[in-house]
């Protein structure tokens, strides 16, 4: 085994703020990546310091306090920058630039800087000014369009999702572009946008629409001809089963697995086409079969017999869940708030590197002195000075 | 020739429909080179997914395997039979990484599991994207995405706002987010991995759990859970509204905005006439407005909806920068100046489906840009090319390989 985490020696300017971005850096750091979060007191906090929230999202870092708006907060950045792989931010379009740490000020101290920006709507374009979270991303979108119950309003996902898959996305892109960096000597700037990236990932409905002018609507849990596919009441308050049917093999199966073979012959579900059709009649029988079990005995039966099923999780469910559990999947570490807080495993494992590094976030300019006397070789009376004058708030 | 961000980098895929071509599509889209292997025959599942052309099914025309398998080459293999598995074997011989989503235990049945996948080329990088990883109880479980996205966590706080929860039940998000998101995962893991090489000169394991691609991504709710003991909900009013972000009506339509933070508070404030209600002390601070999220929206929605989306946007984006968009439709994505003016779009020319707009990259790269080279390949496309050019077999080997149904 290794004794190195695989980013380490990658050093990251962070000047993210909400989730998207420290999402990435988190994960960045989790990997051996010596994460720097740039923050502020000067400006309205987007970033609430909301314990255990922020923890999840801003473990692993280092975290200094810096006046951007002040030039000598903004030089000490360049500075960072300057000693640094990866530049990262997600301010609304233009306000880097107007801090003086652009793409164009941040590749004149540092040639070879990777940097990515990342906006609601991008950098370019009539309404690149635009601000927004990952629900308004996802309305631009037309992604919440597509999400809810066929007769209800456009719905949200219970997860910040257009954030995480776009952080996802720019450890990919940073990755990538460092390895071209290391072989080339070449950086460069990354620009993403929230709502592309949505867009990029439902190509279904946009592709049906491109080419086909149909517009499908909200989607349920519906997948295109497939029945049973939907999730069904278990016992329990609020307890589902998902369950998922994909070919005649696995309905027959299903049937069987029920207690419900004459489901097999009977017309309205002899057949895929059938099925799809008398969806609403199928799901009613289902459910009176589910609602006999609990999620985990129907998951268990169920893909004893080759479906593809689980119950549907909630936040306890998730706690609770023995195959998350023994896959290690919460780590625990300490307490927060004087409460016990466990940290999210990293979303992938690797069998040849060293545990990932797990820590809470860090207090707020925690690492001031380390980062402006150690890293940048400042003296203490200057630091003092700083501190004085209200640059490092 | 302009350099790409991943070029050089030689990748194999072996796994079908969303997760693992989705992972190679990223690097692909940046200049890797990736051999997609495919069942001879069939090809890869997402062939027979829609959207067709007008709705008339052909395993060259699906649009998602358009979108997904772009800048690849297609062989076809039957890496289930003996002969098969030596030329895969051979195939991944001086590959980089080696992306794939088939069950462990199949795997490990066919001699196929990491150990023996690696015993050849020690500095192979395996990315393995199943639904639930390569450990632990469920680990041969099958899923598909609704059941991943619900294992997950995301779809029971799913679409929010929900009265009553049994006529209203948890709901998945559109498409096939958790295969995504499992991909997007794998490319990363799979970087992470180039990097722990270059330390080490050894390729390893990548285990990438769908389920747990998804649980990290709600990891608020777990960590709320465990610290708070509250739990996000998709019923109105229980648990924090975390990720409660209801689209409200306008006149034409729907939008959201952000009125939590206080300086988007007080410009809602004097957008709306200053009404006595926002001086009502449970919303007189950011934590009060999160918990009173619903009375709010509700007030608001009395307001929005004497004017249009447009107005909406004009009023408190533009105006007062409020964080607001409206809900688009597919209709209106292909239709906004913005995303025409960023050619958000772009137009592909596929041999078998003719012209047609496509999402363009998910990121916009300076010096190694994202581009589509070559649109997705026909079913087995480059067999020939490469087991006759990369892998030295005789014209008469590739015909008995046909022949017997292994290519």
């Amino acid at each position: 085994m290794n004794d190195k985490l695989p980013l380490d020696g990658i050093r990251v300017a962070d000047f993210t703020q909400v989730v998207q971005g420290p999402y990435a850096t988190t994960l960045l750091g989790q990997m051996g990546a010596e994460i720097i979060k740039i923050e502020t007191l000067s400006r309205t906090q987007m970033d609430q310091r909301y314990g255990p929230m922020f923890s999840n999202l801003n473990g692993s870092k280092k975290s200094i306090t810096l006046n951007l708006k002040d030039s000598r907060g903004a030089d000490i950045a360049k500075k960072l920058v300057k000693i640094s792989d990866v530049a990262m931010e997600n301010f609304g379009t233009g306000v880097m630039e107007r801090f003086g740490l652009g793409y164009d000020d941040l590749r004149e101290i540092k040639p070879d800087i990777v940097m990515l920006s990342s906006q609601a709507l991008g950098r370019t374009g009539p309404m690149k000014d635009a601000i927004g979270y990952f629900a308004e991303a996802s309305n631009f979108a037309g992604f919440s369009h597509l999400t809810g119950y066929s007769d209800g309003r456009p719905g949200m996902v219970g997860a910040i999702w257009a954030d995480h898959l776009t952080g996802m996305h720019m450890i990919f892109a940073v990755l990538a572009a460092l390895r071209h960096q290391r072989k080339t000597g070449e950086g460069q700037y990354i620009q993403m946008s929230m709502a592309e990236m949505v867009i990029s990932a439902i190509p279904e409905a946009v592709l049906d629409y491109s080419v086909n002018g149909r517009d499908l609507g909200r989607q349920e849990n519906k997948e295109i001809g497939m029945a049973p596919h939907n999730v069904y009441r278990c016992e329990g308050f609020d307890k589902w089963i998902a369950i998922s049917v994909g070919n005649e093999e696995e309905w027959n199966q299903f049937c069987g697995a029920t207690g419900h073979r004459e489901w097999a012959n009977d017309p309205r579900f002899s057949d895929p086409l059938s099925r799809w059709d008398n969806q609403k009649e199928l799901d009613k029988l289902i459910t009176e079969w589910s609602l006999n079990h609990s999620d985990y005995e129907a998951m268990a039966i169920l893909q004893k017999a080759g479906i593809a099923s689980g119950p549907v999780l909630d936040g306890n469910g998730l706690v609770n869940d023995p195959h998350l559990i023994e896959r290690g999947s919460f780590v625990p570490l300490g307490e927060v708030e004087g409460n016990p807080y466990s940290q999210v495993a990293h979303p992938w494992r690797l069998s040849d590197s060293p545990t990932p590094y797990y820590a809470l976030a860090p207090g707020m300019g925690e690492h001031n002195k380390h980062v402006l006397s150690d890293l940048l070789g400042m003296n203490e009376s200057d630091i003092s000075t700083l501190e004085n004058e209200g640059v490092l708030v | 020739m302009t350099s790409k961000a991943l070029s050089g980098l030689k990748v194999v895929e072996l796994g079908g429909f969303i997760p693992a071509p989705y992972c190679t599509k990223l690097m692909a889209d940046l200049g890797a080179s990736v051999i997609k292997i495919e069942p001879p025959g069939t090809g890869d599942p997402s062939r027979r997914y829609g959207p067709f052309p007008g709705d008339k099914p052909d395993k060259e025309k699906s649009l998602l395997y358009a979108y997904l398998n772009t800048n690849k080459k297609s062989v076809t293999l039957d890496f289930k039979n003996p002969t098969g598995k030596r030329i895969l074997m051979e195939l991944i011989k001086d590959a980089d990484i080696l992306v794939e989503s088939n069950a462990p235990q199949a795997m490990h049945d066919l001699g196929l599991d990491y150990s023996s996948l690696s015993s050849g080329n020690e500095q192979l990088i395996v990315t393995s994207i199943t639904p639930f990883g390569q450990t632990g109880p469920y680990r041969d479980y099958k899923a598909t995405d609704l059941i991943s996205f619900h294992i997950g966590g995301i779809g029971y706080p799913t679409p929010g706002d929900v009265e009553d929860p049994d006529t209203n039940p948890p709901m998945k998000a559109p498409g096939h987010q958790a295969d995504m998101m499992a991909g997007a995962t794998g490319a990363s893991g799979s970087m992470s991995a180039l990097f722990a090489r270059e330390m080490t000169g050894r390729g390893q394991h990548v285990d990438v759990s769908e389920q747990e691609a998804l649980v990290r991504a709600i990891g608020m709710a777990i960590v709320s859970t465990i610290n708070r003991g509250e739990t996000p909900s998709r019923i109105a009013g229980v648990g924090r509204p975390i990720a409660t972000r209801k689209p409200l009506k306008t006149k034409d339509g729907y939008f959201t905005a952000q009125f939590f933070m206080d300086h988007f508070w007080e410009a809602l404030k004097n957008v709306m006439g200053h009404p006595e209600w926002m001086d009502e002390e449970l919303f007189s601070e950011r934590d009060l407005r999160m918990e009173n999220l619903d009375a709010i929206l509700l007030l608001v929605e009395e307001w929005s909806q004497d004017y249009t989306s447009a107005e909406i946007y004009q009023i408190l984006q533009v105006e007062n920068h409020i964080p607001c968009l409206p809900v688009n439709t597919m209709e209106d994505i292909f239709n906004h100046p913005h995303y025409i003016e960023r050619e958000t779009f772009l137009d592909m020319n596929h041999p078998d489906i003719g012209t047609f707009k496509s999402p363009g990259p998910p990121y916009r790269w300076s010096k190694t840009p994202w581009a589509i080279s070559a649109t997705a390949p026909r079913l087995g496309q480059h067999t020939e090319e490469i087991l006759s050019g990369k892998l030295g077999y005789s014209g008469l080997d590739i015909t008995k390989l046909y022949q017997l149904g292994i290519i």
